[in-house]
């Protein structure tokens, strides 16, 4: 009986470890790959240490801040977003995805933009945020289905990232946006 | 009697192969040009006309206007005894897939005679319409002025200079991610007139 028992075990051990290597994760995305928060547009979203409600996407030529004047050989795409930090002091990261391409967020200390901000537990901001584009950009691959990443590292790894779905070739397109003051705010 | 047959003397026979081996590697060589005197194609670097731009790396750069001028191209920086700025401005492209940032832009020139210690004016203070962004993104021409500081011996011996683009490759890291640059390279070069603004500043 020994014999039978001693083969049965090791067989079930041999399917066990199969099963582990077929479903443990296999690529580096999959092992330490950050965690998606799907947001709605207007609506707020929650991550580990960030909150964000982002609104209103539009494609302009110029973008006035304040007192900068933002110009580009290409076009600006304009949002309003409301952040906070939800447990420590930390610096928001924004990216957008079109196709292959990434994009990143101004964080010009010129224009005093949401992710110029230091966020803060619980005290949300709320201002713009500004990404500078290639002209026609909604003409890009991938555009009708952009991504607005947001999160408190570009090395986001095994903490959540805030992810927004924009369709581009659908956005008004003005010749000047004026971009309201960072202040604060409430949810 | 048998005749005695000599074996060869082992020098020789080392000899009669070392020009064997020589022989066949000299018949391979010659149809393709013989030793050291074919250059490989990637080692070739491109001499363009200035309005063509500076093309071959993860961005383009169009040189708009090279000169000195002993003018502060900010209102920190100054000059030190004996020297002058040099000052190009020019629009950057990036071709790659992500935005490159101004660690890396910084060093998108190479000018003969000038070290990134000439760069006085330093990364954060280049100025891209009067603003110091931290990136570029792709596909948006971006003006960007870079500046040194260079000796007027400098300047005597460079009516002309000629700029090369630096190529290199993004590798991503994965213990601490982010962008990391190898494989420096000059990509291609354009002779352009130096400007001698130091009279009007």
């Amino acid at each position: 009986m020994r014999a039978p028992l001693a083969v049965a075990i090791v067989g079930v051990a041999v399917l066990a470890a199969a099963i582990l290597v077929e479903t443990a994760p296999s690529d580096a995305q999959e092992q330490h790959g950050a965690f998606p928060v799907a947001l709605t547009e207007g609506e707020r979203g929650d991550g580990r240490n960030l909150a964000v409600r982002v609104a209103d996407p539009r494609l302009a030529d110029v973008v006035v801040l304040d007192g900068w004047r933002g110009t580009t050989t290409g076009e600006w795409l304009v949002l309003d977003a409301t952040a906070a930090a939800r447990s420590s002091d930390a610096l928001l990261v924004t990216t957008l995805r079109i196709g292959e391409l990434s994009f990143a967020g101004l964080d010009s200390g010129e224009a005093d933009t949401l992710e110029s901000t230091l966020l803060e537990p619980g005290l949300p901001w709320r201002g713009a945020l500004l990404f500078e584009l290639p002209a026609d950009a909604a003409a890009l691959p991938g555009a009708d289905h952009a991504t607005l990443r947001a999160a408190l590292s570009s090395d986001p790894r095994l903490d959540s990232v805030l992810e927004l779905e924009i369709d581009l070739t659908t956005l008004p397109h003005d010749a000047q946006v004026l971009v309201p003051s960072l202040e604060r705010t409430t949810w | 009697m048998p005749e005695r047959r000599r074996r060869p003397h082992p020098v020789l026979l080392g000899a009669i192969a070392l020009v064997a081996v020589l022989g066949t590697v000299a018949l391979v060589a010659w149809p393709l040009g013989g030793w050291e005197t074919a250059t490989p194609a990637s080692a070739r670097v491109p001499n363009v006309e200035p309005a063509e731009g500076l093309r071959g790396g993860l961005l383009d750069v169009a040189v708009d206007r090279v000169a000195v001028t002993t003018a502060s191209p900010d209102v920190f920086s100054e000059l030190e005894p004996g020297r002058v700025w040099l000052v190009v401005d020019a629009r950057l492209t990036v071709r790659d897939t992500d935005p490159v940032a101004t660690l890396s832009y910084q060093d998108a020139l190479l000018v003969p005679g000038v070290t990134s210690l000439d760069a006085t004016v330093h990364p954060e203070q280049l100025l891209r319409e009067g603003d110091r962004a931290s990136w570029i993104n792709p596909l948006v021409e971006t003006p960007v002025r870079f500046v040194w500081q260079v000796d007027d011996a400098w300047v005597a011996a460079h009516p002309t200079v000629t700029l090369g683009l630096c190529g290199w490759s993004r590798v991503t890291g994965v213990i601490i991610e982010g962008d990391y640059w190898t494989d420096r390279r000059e990509v291609a070069t354009t002779e352009v007139p130096v400007l001698d603004l130091r009279g009007s500043a």
